[in-house]
This record gives C-alpha cells, sequence and structure tokens, in this order.
C-alpha cells in the first residue's frame, strides 16, 4: 500500500469516527426526557483563588460606549474586538461587513458600512 | 447506562464582582416573583430549577415587561419575554420534541390553553405555517407559558450537547440559546469536543457569550448561587 493511500485511508477512519461521535453526541431519544438531571456542585474550591473575568457585555464597561442603527435594531460597539452586539446578541462586524443573527435560524448578511447609522460618538 | 448530571463550576473563572454582589443581593427575591411558574415548567420540562433561575437571572433578572407595561421583545427574531424565547425557535424545538413523543401531559395541557391553534399528534411532526410564529409570538407572552417553552427549548439543548458520559453542557447548550442553533461558534473543533475553558477561548464565541457562560457555569455563578440555595 503505498503511503499516498494509507493516508486516504486514515483520513477517511478518522472522519468517519468523527461521524460517529457527532452522531451520538447528539442523539436524543423519546425516553431521555424521564431522567433527572443532577446538578453536581464542587464545594471544595476557595473562590479567592480564582481569577475574575473581564467585565465586558452586561455589565458594561467595554460595551455600550458608541450606539448604532443597522435594520432598525441598536447595536452597541465592543471596544474589545471592534464589533457591534445588540441586546439579542446579533453582531455587526464592520471589517468584513457582515451581520451575524441569533436564533434558530442564524444568518450571516453583508450589510455596507454605509448603512451603518452612527447615533453616538 | 449513564446518568445525566450538571458539573459546576465548569471553569475556573468567576463572573465580575458586581454581578456576583448582585446575584448575591437579589437572586433570591427575584426568583420568588414567578416561582410557582417555574416550579410548574421544571416539572413538565423535566429541567432542574437552578438551571431555569440561571437564565432568568441573566438574560431579563426575572423581568418578563418593560416598564411601560409591555411585554420585553427585542431584536429582529422578537426573543420574548423572561426567558427570551424567539417564536420560530420556540416552534422548531416543540414540533421536534412532539415528534419524538417528549411532551409532558402537563406540558399538552398549556400548549392547548396558549396555543389552541396548534393541531398535533403525538410521535407526529406536526406542521404549520407563518402565521403559526405569529400564534406563538402571541401565546410567549403569557409568562407562564413563555416559561414552559423555554424550558422545553432548554431541556432539548441540554440532551442534543451532552458529553459521552452523560455530563451536560450548560455551557454549550447557552452558545445555542444565545447565538443561536447554527451559528458559526458551534462549527469550531472546540465546541465539538473541548471542555468549557477551550470553549470560552474561542475567538467565534461573542463576548457577551462567554460573559454569559461564565455567570452561568463559573465559580460564584448563578447555577453555584441557586444549587446552593437548595433548588
Amino acid at each position: 500500500m503505498t503511503t499516498k493511500k494509507i493516508i486516504i485511508l486514515s483520513s477517511s477512519l478518522l472522519l468517519a469516527s468523527f461521524g460517529i461521535y457527532v452522531y451520538f453526541n447528539n442523539r436524543v431519544d423519546s425516553s431521555s426526557f424521564q431522567k433527572h438531571i443532577t446538578v453536581k456542585l464542587d464545594t471544595n474550591i476557595d473562590p479567592n483563588t480564582i481569577p475574575e473575568a473581564a467585565d465586558v457585555a452586561n455589565d458594561g464597561s467595554d460595551i455600550g460606549s458608541q450606539i448604532a442603527m443597522i435594520n432598525g435594531e441598536i447595536f452597541f460597539l465592543n471596544t474589545e474586538d471592534g464589533t457591534y452586539i445588540s441586546d439579542s446578541g446579533n453582531i455587526y462586524d464592520p471589517t468584513t461587513e457582515s451581520l451575524t443573527t441569533t436564533g434558530n435560524n442564524a444568518t450571516s448578511t453583508h450589510i455596507d458600512a454605509s448603512q451603518v447609522k452612527l447615533i453616538t460618538n | 447506562m449513564f446518568n445525566f448530571t450538571i458539573k459546576i463550576p465548569s471553569i475556573m473563572v468567576k463572573p465580575p464582582a458586581k454581578f456576583v454582589n448582585e446575584l448575591q443581593q437579589t437572586g433570591l427575591s427575584l426568583a420568588n416573583k414567578y416561582k410557582a411558574q417555574f416550579v410548574t415548567a421544571s416539572n413538565a420540562a423535566n429541567v432542574p430549577l437552578s438551571v431555569l433561575f440561571t437564565v432568568a437571572f441573566i438574560e431579563q433578572r426575572f423581568e418578563h415587561y418593560n416598564s411601560n407595561g409591555s411585554v420585553s421583545v427585542s431584536g429582529s427574531e422578537r426573543s420574548t419575554g423572561i426567558l427570551q424565547v424567539s417564536p420560530e425557535a420556540a416552534l422548531v424545538h416543540l414540533s421536534k420534541e412532539i415528534a419524538a413523543s417528549r411532551i409532558s401531559s402537563l406540558s399538552i395541557g398549556m400548549i392547548k390553553k396558549y396555543l389552541p391553534q396548534f393541531n398535533f399528534t403525538l410521535g407526529v411532526k406536526p406542521t404549520y405555517d407563518s402565521s403559526m410564529v405569529d400564534n406563538m409570538f402571541s401565546a410567549l407572552k403569557n409568562v407562564d407559558f413563555n416559561i414552559l417553552m423555554g424550558a422545553i427549548y432548554i431541556r432539548r439543548l441540554l440532551e442534543d450537547t451532552k458529553d459521552l458520559n452523560g455530563t451536560m453542557r450548560l455551557d454549550k447548550a447557552i452558545i445555542k440559546y444565545n447565538m443561536g442553533e447554527n451559528s458559526r461558534a458551534t462549527k469550531t473543533p472546540a465546541y465539538i469536543l473541548g471542555d468549557t475553558t477551550a470553549l470560552y477561548n474561542q475567538p467565534q464565541i461573542a463576548n457577551i457569550t462567554k460573559s454569559y457562560i461564565v455567570k452561568s457555569v463559573g465559580v460564584l455563578g448563578c447555577m453555584d448561587f441557586y444549587t446552593k440555595n437548595g433548588f
């Protein structure tokens, strides 16, 4: 067997096993609905030794200094990465001019930067 | 056969002190406001109360209404009310659960009450037209139905995203709930195979969603708080 064939065969096996993993991992059957979910809390952690996350999003210091209106929706500038984000989590990236929506049918749409109306600076 | 568990904390980071203080001061009193409705939905959809309280606190601080009395609705997808459920996502997931006969009799009673236009048979995938999305939108303005639909959606997401050993990944469920079922964050290797920390470090995940994860499953986050308080 040539090296090329071995590589192709190995790659195929890897892809197949990945597919099986995803299938089993995402399997939801009707009987599983009856199972209760147990929350296991690890109480052996000292919170004083744990680092604090950056203050972004709802808590505000990194978001909210600049407001833009895009497709009738209010967006706030995230100064950390330069994107704009709405309350519902929709994101506009001015570098790629793409608007990515949230929800079950998430979409990515091209919105020309000229259509973005800055409300405050 | 494995059991379903959610392990808390799942990431060794804690939310900003401002959030932790707010949670500790208001988390219980806010949860009391609609506690009866949450208990009903928790039983109907088989989801721990701590999970539902976590989402309600972070999404809306348990507020179903705006200050002017109207129901809180945001975004083009019309995320509605206390659990910010979008009508389209609610219908899609409700239909999946009906097709799989994963709907309790308690839930059926509430669906018939608040969404009488929605005809379905357990075990059969329902069909509906776009007007049903608007009917669902109206129904979601009722707080108890909103909580139930959110609970059904979250239960499904938790099972969809669980690890092979049955450990449920509330962090992964939150990404789908907050960023979308098919958002680019869900296509990354870290989402498919990584732990919460690996996921948290992914650039494809919006900062607002990262913040949501830490507030939910981090040290001193909402899951920690509500579980310690017996929910």
